[in-house]
C-alpha cells in the first residue's frame, strides 16, 4: 500500500516536471507581456486549485 | 449542523474554485496560443535547379545563426522573403540583404524601407547568378561559398550557399 502511494508521488513528480519543462521551453519564445500574464494567470490557477482542495478538506 | 444555507452554499463556492482553476489553465492555454502567433515572422525561400528551399519562421528560433543551401556553379538562385505582420499596428523596417565573402562584404543586393499593415505580408525578390561570383583567388576545379546576409532592424538572418565547381564535376 505504501509502495503504491511512493510510487504515485513519483509519477505525480515526474508529471509535473515535465509539464513544466515544456513550460519553460515555450515560455522563452513568448513576448514579455505574454510571459507577465502567465505569470499572473499561473498564480491565479494555484491560488484558485489551493483553495479548492482547502475546501474539499485535504 | 450545518443549516440548510450553508449546506447549499459550501458546494457551490467549492466548484467555483473549481471553475476558476479551468478558466485561469485555459486563460493560460489561450496565451500560448495567442502569443506563439503574433509578431513579426520572417520566410525565406531559395530556388535553384528544380530545388526550392524554404526555411520556416520557426528554424530562426530554434537556431539564430545560418540555414544553407547549394547549386552549381553557372546557376541562378532565386530569393524570396516574406515578412508577415501579424501584430494589430503597421511595421516599418529598412531591410538590407548583401553577398558576403567571409567577413567581405561582396556588393549590396537590395536596401529599401519597408511598410506593412497590420495582418498583412511583403515580399522582397532577387536573384543571384553564381557565374559571376566566383572569387579570383580561388581555381576553377575548386567549390566555393559565399554568404546571403539579410539585415532588418538589426537582426542578421545568414543564408550560406555552398557553389559546386563546374570543372571538377565536369572532369
Amino acid at each position: 500500500m505504501k509502495l503504491e502511494y511512493i510510487l504515485f508521488g513519483f509519477g505525480i513528480i515526474f508529471c509535473l516536471a515535465g509539464v513544466g519543462y515544456l513550460a519553460a521551453q515555450y515560455v522563452k519564445y513568448l513576448s514579455e507581456l505574454g510571459q507577465l500574464i502567465s505569470l499572473l494567470l499561473t498564480v491565479g490557477l494555484f491560488t484558485c486549485l489551493g483553495k479548492y482542495f482547502e475546501r474539499v478538506g485535504w | 449542523m450545518a443549516t440548510r444555507k450553508t449546506a447549499k452554499k459550501t458546494p457551490r463556492r467549492k466548484n467555483l474554485y473549481l471553475g476558476l482553476t479551468i478558466a485561469f489553465f485555459l486563460a493560460l492555454i489561450a496565451v500560448f496560443v495567442f502569443d506563439g502567433y503574433m509578431g513579426i515572422y520572417e520566410t525565406v525561400s531559395t530556388t535553384t535547379q528544380e530545388r526550392e528551399n524554404t526555411v520556416e519562421p520557426e528554424y530562426w528560433l530554434r537556431d539564430d545563426y545560418s540555414s544553407s543551401t547549394w547549386t552549381e556553379e553557372g546557376q541562378k538562385i532565386y530569393f524570396r522573403y516574406e515578412l508577415d505582420n501579424r501584430r494589430f499596428s503597421s511595421y516599418s523596417a529598412d531591410v538590407e540583404v548583401a553577398i558576403w565573402f567571409g567577413e567581405t562584404k561582396h556588393s549590396d543586393l537590395i536596401s529599401q524601407a519597408v511598410a506593412i499593415d497590420a495582418f498583412d505580408k511583403v515580399e522582397l525578390e532577387w536573384t543571384i547568378d553564381t557565374a559571376e561570383l566566383r572569387p579570383t583567388d580561388i581555381p576553377e576545379n575548386y567549390d566555393f561559398e559565399f554568404s546571403v546576409i539579410i539585415t532588418r532592424d538589426g537582426v542578421e538572418r545568414r543564408i550560406i550557399v555552398h557553389v559546386s565547381s563546374l570543372v571538377r564535376n565536369l572532369g
